[in-house]
Order: C-alpha cells, then sequence, then structure tokens
C-alpha cells in the first residue's frame, strides 16, 4: 500500500487535531516561559552562602546604621540596623545596576579615559587656582582633601554648608566661635518658634525633628502655608520676609515685660508688630509663652542677625535645649559660597548635590557614581552605594566596602593620590558658651536693614499680587465670562 | 474514507504516544549527584531524625538550606569508611573546603521567594507535605533535569500529567496555590514574587 497525499494530511490532521490533548503544547509552554527567565543575559541575584553584615547608610548625613544581608559577595537586601529605613535606603543596593551608572570617565558629554582627566586637572593646578569642595565635611576622606589643599598652591578646601549651618552664622558671629562649632540642643527643647523654618520637612537631619515632636512643642510663624505649619501646635500668619520684624517686635515685648534684659533694637515695637502683619497683643502674649515655655529657641530658614539676637535675649544661646557649642566638630572651612569668582578649576566629591556648583570656576572635575545633570566638564566614576568606606562624621565610625565596585571606577581620595586614615572616634561633648548682646545688629546678611527688609516685604504682597491677578485676567487661557464657563 | 480514517487516527495515537510517554523521556536527563548520601545513615548514626538537625532556621527564622563542608567535616575529616563517596566528601570537599554543589531537587527560580520559618513554625507543616520522606531515603533519587527551564522535574511533579498520586508532587505555583486555598489562607502575588 502505498501512502498518498491524501493520507499524509489525514495522518497530519490526526496529530494537528489531538496534540491539544497532549502534555506537549501546554508544557513546552510553561518550560519555555521559565526559560526566558533564565537568559544569560538577564541579571540573577547570585548563589551562594547566606550571611548578614553591618554598615551605615551613605546617601545622607543621618548615617543609619544598616544589616546587609549578603549572598555570594553582593547585597541582596537592606534592613535597619536600630530601627526603620526610608524609602530609598531599602532599595539602596539596587542602585549599582542602575542603567545610568557611570562606569567610564566623560568629558563633556563623550567618553574619555582617566589619564585625561588627571591631566587636565595637573594642568588646572598648575595654573590654579583649584578647589576641592566636599559636601559631607568631617570624614575621614575630609582630612584627605585638607591635606592636598594645603600642599596645592593656590588649592582651596571649601565644603558645602546646610540652610541649617548657614541660619546659625549669625549667632556664631556674635558668640565669636567658628559656627561648625554649633549646633541645636533640640533634645532637650521644649518650645521652638520656627520663623518659616520647614522643620517637619526635612530641616535638620532626616527624621531627627519628626522623632522629638510632638513632644517638642512647635509654633510656626509664616507667611505661606506649609506642612509644618498645618502639624504646628500654633501658627502664626506673618507677612512675607519679615521675620526679622517679628523677632524685633518679640524682644521688645520681652524686654517690656521683663522676661529678658538687654539692649533694644532700634525700631519699635508698634512699627515692627505692624511690619510683621502682627498684632501687638498677639506678639506680647507670644513672647510670655516663649519665655514661660524655657527651654525654648528661636529658629529660623535663613541667616537673620535680628534672630540670632532674640535667642541671645531669651538665654537660649549657650544653655541646654537652646544652642550649644560642641567640640570634636570639623575644623572651620570656607564655605563653596565664599569662594573667589576666578577659579581655574574646582574638584567636586561625589556628596556635592547635583545642582551645586562653584560659581565661575571654569573647569569641573565632579564625581559622581551615576550619570545626571548637564554633563558639562569631566564627569568622573565613584564608587556606589556599599563601594566604599562609609564614614559618620558625627560619631567617627567607619564602615568599610562590602561591594566590589565595577572596574574603571575610582575614588577621590585615590584621584588626589592620598590614602584614607584610619577611623579615630570622635570624641564629641558639649562645652560652655557664654554670649552676651552688646548692640543689637542693625544689618541684615543681604545688606539690607530692618526696615528696607520691611519695605521689601511691604511692597511684595501690594505690587505683585494685584500684577498677578492683571496677568491671569489678561491670560488667553482665561475662559471669556471672567473665569466662569458660560453654560 | 475508512483508509481516511484510518490515517487519522493512526497520526491521533502517534501524537498522544509522542506527548504521554515519549516528551517526558525527551524532556529530562538524568544527572548524578556529587557523591552517593545516606540520609537515613546520618538520622540513626547522629540519633536525631529530626529535619531540622541539619537544615537549621536561624534565629531571624532564615533557613540555611544545605548545611555546610564544615558541618560535614565535624565527623568526615577523615574517611568513615571505604566507598567511592566517603572518599570524594574529603578529598574533594572537606580537605579542599569547598561547598558541595548538590543539585537541589526543590530550588525554586530566582523571583520566587519561600520562608521556611513561615511554614514549618506558623504554619506547622511538616517537612515530609512539600518534600516527602526524603529525609528517611537510603538513597539520593535520580535528579532529572528539565533541558529547557533548568529545573527539578520534582518541581513539574512526576507525572507529566500532574494528576497528584501523592499529596506533595510539584512545587509549582498552583501547589502552593492549592494548599493555601484548602488552608485557607490567601495571598497576593508579592507574598511569594519579588
Amino acid at each position: 500500500m502505498k501512502p498518498t497525499r491524501r493520507d499524509v494530511l489525514a495522518l497530519g490532521g490526526g496529530a494537528v487535531a489531538s496534540v491539544f490533548f497532549t502534555p506537549i503544547p501546554w508544557k513546552l509552554l510553561d518550560d519555555a516561559s521559565i526559560w526566558t527567565q533564565n537568559w544569560s543575559w538577564i541579571p540573577q541575584p547570585v548563589k551562594g552562602p547566606v550571611e548578614w553584615k553591618e554598615s551605615a547608610c551613605a546617601l545622607c548625613p543621618a548615617s543609619c546604621g544598616l544589616r546587609v544581608k549578603m549572598a555570594g559577595g553582593y547585597a541582596v537586601g537592606l534592613s535597619g540596623k536600630d530601627g526603620a529605613l526610608c524609602a530609598l535606603g531599602y532599595g539602596a543596593h539596587q542602585m549599582n545596576w542602575h542603567p545610568q551608572r557611570l562606569t567610564v570617565v566623560r568629558h563633556n558629554g563623550q567618553p574619555s579615559t582617566w589619564a585625561a582627566a588627571e591631566a587636565a586637572f595637573q594642568k588646572a593646578c598648575a595654573e590654579g587656582p583649584v578647589a576641592i569642595v566636599d559636601g559631607r565635611p568631617g570624614r575621614g576622606a575630609s582630612q584627605v582633601y585638607r591635606q592636598f589643599a594645603e600642599k596645592t598652591p593656590g588649592a582651596l578646601y571649601a565644603v558645602i554648608r546646610t540652610p541649617e549651618e548657614e541660619a546659625l552664622r549669625p549667632v556664631a558671629a556674635i558668640a565669636g566661635v567658628p559656627v561648625e562649632r554649633l549646633g541645636y540642643d533640640l533634645e532637650n527643647t521644649k518650645l521652638v518658634l520656627s520663623l518659616s523654618a520647614p522643620l517637619l520637612e526635612g530641616w535638620g537631619g532626616p527624621q531627627r525633628v519628626q522623632r522629638l515632636w510632638p513632644a517638642m512643642q512647635i509654633i510656626q510663624a509664616e507667611a505661606e502655608l506649609s506642612r509644618t505649619g498645618t502639624c504646628a501646635a500654633r501658627r502664626v500668619q506673618i507677612k512675607p520676609g519679615s521675620e526679622a520684624m517679628l523677632a524685633m517686635a518679640l524682644a521688645h515685648a520681652l524686654l517690656d515685660e521683663k522676661l529678658a534684659t538687654g539692649p533694644r533694637p532700634a525700631m519699635s515695637l508698634a512699627e515692627a508688630a505692624a511690619l510683621a502683619g502682627v498684632e501687638l497683643d498677639e506678639v506680647k502674649g507670644l513672647a510670655r509663652t516663649l519665655a514661660a515655655q524655657r527651654p525654648s529657641v528661636v529658629i529660623s530658614a535663613r541667616p537673620e542677625p535680628a534672630v540670632a539676637a532674640l535667642n541671645v535675649l531669651l538665654g537660649a544661646v549657650g544653655a541646654e535645649g537652646g544652642i550649644v557649642a560642641r567640640n570634636g566638630a570639623p575644623a572651620p572651612a570656607k564655605s563653596m559660597d565664599e569662594l573667589p569668582g576666578t577659579l581655574r578649576a574646582a574638584l567636586l566629591d561625589s556628596t556635592v548635590p547635583w545642582d551645586r556648583r562653584p560659581a565661575g570656576a571654569q573647569e569641573v572635575f565632579r564625581f559622581a557614581a551615576w550619570r545626571g545633570g548637564d554633563e558639562q566638564g569631566w564627569m568622573l566614576p565613584a564608587p556606589g552605594f556599599l563601594e566604599e568606606a562609609t564614614d559618620n562624621p558625627a560619631t567617627g565610625a567607619r564602615a568599610e566596602a562590602l561591594l566590589k565596585p565595577p572596574a574603571g571606577v575610582k575614588t577621590t581620595v585615590a584621584f588626589l593620590g592620598g590614602e584614607l586614615p584610619a577611623a579615630q572616634p570622635v570624641e564629641s561633648a558639649i562645652v560652655p558658651l557664654t554670649c552676651k548682646l552688646a548692640a543689637w545688629p542693625s544689618a541684615a546678611p543681604n545688606g539690607q536693614d530692618g526696615r528696607t527688609a520691611a519695605w521689601t516685604a511691604a511692597w511684595t504682597p501690594a505690587v505683585l499680587a494685584p500684577l498677578a491677578t492683571k496677568l491671569h485676567q489678561e491670560s488667553k487661557l482665561m475662559p471669556a465670562g471672567g473665569g466662569r464657563r458660560q453654560a | 474514507m475508512i483508509r481516511g480514517l484510518c490515517f487519522f487516527l493512526i497520526g491521533v495515537a502517534a501524537i498522544q504516544v509522542a506527548g504521554w510517554v515519549g516528551l517526558p523521556k525527551a524532556l529530562y536527563v538524568t544527572k548524578a549527584q556529587p557523591f552517593e548520601y545516606r540520609h537515613k545513615t546520618h538520622a540513626e548514626k547522629s540519633g536525631s531524625a529530626e529535619c531540622d538537625g541539619c537544615h537549621t532556621l536561624g534565629a531571624d527564622g532564615v533557613f540555611a538550606g544545605l548545611p555546610k563542608t564544615e558541618s560535614c567535616a565535624a565527623c568526615h575529616t577523615e574517611p568513615q569508611g571505604k566507598s567511592a563517596a566517603e572518599a570524594t566528601l574529603v578529598s574533594s570537599y572537606v580537605k579542599t573546603e569547598k561547598e558541595t554543589p548538590w543539585l537541589v531537587y526543590a530550588r525554586q527560580p530566582a523571583n520566587v521567594r519561600f520562608s521556611h520559618a513561615i511554614h514549618t513554625k506558623r504554619a506547622k507543616l511538616a517537612c515530609e507535605r512539600c518534600h516527602g520522606k526524603h529525609g528517611e531515603s537510603d538513597t539520593l533519587r535520580p535528579y532529572q533535569e528539565n533541558r529547557i527551564s533548568g529545573y527539578s522535574r520534582d518541581i513539574w511533579g512526576r507525572s507529566i500529567s500532574r494528576w497528584k498520586r501523592v499529596a506533595n508532587e510539584g512545587m509549582k505555583m498552583d501547589d502552593c496555590e492549592g494548599c493555601h486555598k484548602q488552608q485557607g489562607f490567601d495571598t497576593g502575588c508579592l507574598s511569594c514574587h519579588r
């Protein structure tokens, strides 16, 4: 019997019709889907003995203690050592695998080499001046940067100051101590009068104020409602930019009520209160509360000499629960904003935020673990999360690198030819601070005196608000009928 | 007409045989374990028939998995007999301090997370519920690896049809879900998958 074409078709038809009643399509589909998970180019966690190691997070100055779950030499999980971590912290070990991870030197957006970067930096050093900018002073690496600046002619060491440190500069000027040594003893504070400071929005280091609040009472004086304002025990509405006016009004009220002794501001109580937009009775009540709820302290968002003077009058400077001085703080350094505008180059540590760079620097050498920003100048690949020894400037403790950085990555310390010094515990303790107010400060940090600032505060809403309304009314986006949609 | 029907039925029969008999034979390849291991003998000699005598749970609930070579070295610094398995263990792993590359019957894909602590401590499930009477065996079963997925045949189950002859057959998601449904524990995707 010779099979015909019709026989072959019948045979095939039978096979196709019944194949769905066999495991062939279903099992192969299942296996194929699992096979796609195991393609060689899909990253897989390494299999190996699981062990837990301890380290510290370097994402922010809080330096939270970490327990790192390691498998086969890789970090596969993170948890807090003494509590929870932030959302970013829990997944920080994944950041080293980000597609934008920087592993090649880049110059003006184009791939380059370490040799070219080193040659360019040496040339810049020879031509000078060059600034080494440290985003987190007080670390072991900071010592290397300082040493490099000291031994290199024309090199300068500068730091990035936090807004909290900046706000303490007027106090440092009155007390005659470096601002690096000052800090707020909020753990012992009963009441904080915040003048537009975002206390519950990340101010003063992650979680610090949140942990103390609401046991620590907050009174928020501000022009625009903030999240801190909504959570505060009491909120005082003031005019924009009138924080110094309120401070002066409070100083008058404290002196009038014999709750403090010291010099008076030149501006009268009524004038200051009017410029701040606060009723006299409310100012007096606020002053009485500040005096009754000691230890209390006044915190401003910006450096305000009037606020510093008010704190001295209140007795908050040098007192427990107020503004205190400590030893073991990092040595005084120039702020990046104080650097001359004629820099030949600036070397930025990987802790310097992307939006910060010295104004006027001709050439920028920025260390970063990930690509970002405008990529102008040199982008130098830095170690990523847990890939380099992690310092905690507050305690001097150092966690060694747990992960091996990818090829092509170099630390700033190695780039400068230095070596990370051995970890030395910092003996930090509060030291006595005596501060007396000889005369009420007259100049605001921006060069304006109180009246000019007050005038600015007054005309800003008076002029800008009608102007904004007019612009809005004339806008073509405004629907016909005065903003109401016609039926 | 009859002739065509015959060929059609031959096609049906051929593909049924290929699917139910040929596919399992073609799909799985038998691999040898690094050396022979006797659970029964170890349980008798150690005096502990409990699984967690060797397959320990850490204080933090993390399952240690297979014992490390250093655990074996506690008794096997020198060969305890003249068997080939004993010689391989001592010479290749104990003396070189290398971990034994066991072929794990229950290994799951990397996107699966499974907590032994929750199942054995909280749900009080016996190890045999999923692993069978592996701990009483006097010899290791042949390890059959799926040529496509790379995982053990135990994951799909011995039967290609997935008709379970015993309760612990199969370790696929359906099996987990079936047991959870039976026990009245609902779980979301991220309870087991990462």
